[in-house]
């Protein structure tokens, strides 16, 4: 088990002044567990043929590899990118979500690159707790989106600078 | 602390902010795994509605047309006499056979007694409409669940949901 760089504990404290402590989690977690072999395309390609044409798929377990460590400078890297990554692709989900569930009550193939006017047409998604509920529009996530390389940017450049290479 | 990091993470975050909930984005990921489901059953001829926790349905000329995903601690399903305000659901039927509903989050009874959250459940209308009389948790199976794993030991490379059928519903 990989031990983590110290230098990540400033991205960490980042991270929690933001309300992102599950990030910290899953960061600590995927650097840990260092980087598993992935699927082969032949393999991934024939669960999918599987899946669609509805039989039942027969799953081929490989022998798992030993996980390569990830350390020092390339935890750096393997961080920074998670950190972007996981956002956009969380608000991706968001924004397929959002659509679909316009589709299904306005009967139409919603677009997300269209944004419509705050309040019309659209359903807003809304995630309710004890503290209240927190409310997400189309816009909302465009809006995010369109921020993600602005973060990516200044993720690289802190990357860079802890690592020595400006 | 980073300073150029935190500004252009709280951006972002002041406009999605279900991202700063412990749950956000694993609702997220549940979310578009059950939208996606309903899709496909609309793209196949279902009718497929999305539901309040009171039963009513929302429809394109609510003036309110709200989503609701719950977060906090497992629970059961709302009685419909707390309101329109706890976890909505997704509805859909085959022209006039029963209906069924998708559920989020819902925690059940399994027949050990133990209580088990299925991120994703289908089961018949029927059951959604009995327990909305006066809330309470599910006993049994439902007819189908979808465990959501949008992160895992392996990390960025796993972004999976796992299904299984039941018939004891």
């Amino acid at each position: 088990m990989a031990t983590l760089d110290p230098r990540l504990f400033e991205l960490f404290e980042t991270l929690r002044a933001s309300q992102l402590d599950w990030m910290i989690f899953e960061l600590m977690e995927g650097i840990q567990a260092g980087r598993h072999p992935k699927e082969s395309p032949d393999n991934l390609a024939r669960a999918r043929h599987e899946v669609q044409s509805d039989s039942s798929p027969e799953f081929v377990v490989s022998p798992m590899s030993e996980a390569a460590p990830i350390s020092g400078d390339e935890q750096i890297e393997w961080a920074v990118q998670y950190v972007a990554d996981r956002l956009d692709a969380t608000l991706a989900e968001l924004g397929k979500a959002a659509d679909n569930l316009d589709t299904i009550v306005n009967g139409n193939a919603a677009k997300t690159t269209i944004i419509p006017k705050q309040g019309q047409q659209e359903v807003t998604i809304e995630l309710a707790d004890g503290d209240g509920a927190r409310k997400l529009g189309r816009n909302d996530i465009v809006a995010a989106s369109v921020e993600l390389p602005g973060l990516r940017k200044e993720l690289e450049a802190w990357s860079a600078q802890v690592r020595g290479q400006v | 602390m980073i300073p150029t990091i935190s500004t252009a993470l709280n951006t972002i975050l002041g406009r999605a902010t279900m991202l700063t909930h412990a749950s956000g984005a694993g609702r997220a990921f549940e979310l578009f795994v059950m939208t996606e489901v309903a899709l496909g059953l609309r793209s196949s001829g279902f009718s497929v509605w999305l539901q309040r926790s009171d039963g009513t349905t929302i429809r394109s000329s609510d003036p309110i047309r709200r989503f609701i995903q719950r977060g906090g601690a497992p629970t059961g399903v709302a009685p419909a006499s707390a309101g329109p305000d706890n976890a909505s659901v997704i509805g859909f039927r085959w022209r006039t056979r029963p209906a069924w509903e998708i559920w989020n989050g819902i925690q059940f009874y399994g027949r050990s007694q133990a209580m088990h959250e299925i991120d994703v459940a289908i089961v018949p209308q029927s059951v959604g409409v009995d327990l909305r009389l006066s809330g309470g948790s599910p006993v049994g199976r439902p007819r189908v669940a979808i465990e959501c794993k949008d992160v895992g030991r392996m990390v960025a490379s796993m972004r999976c949901a796992h299904w299984s059928h039941a018939y004891t519903m």
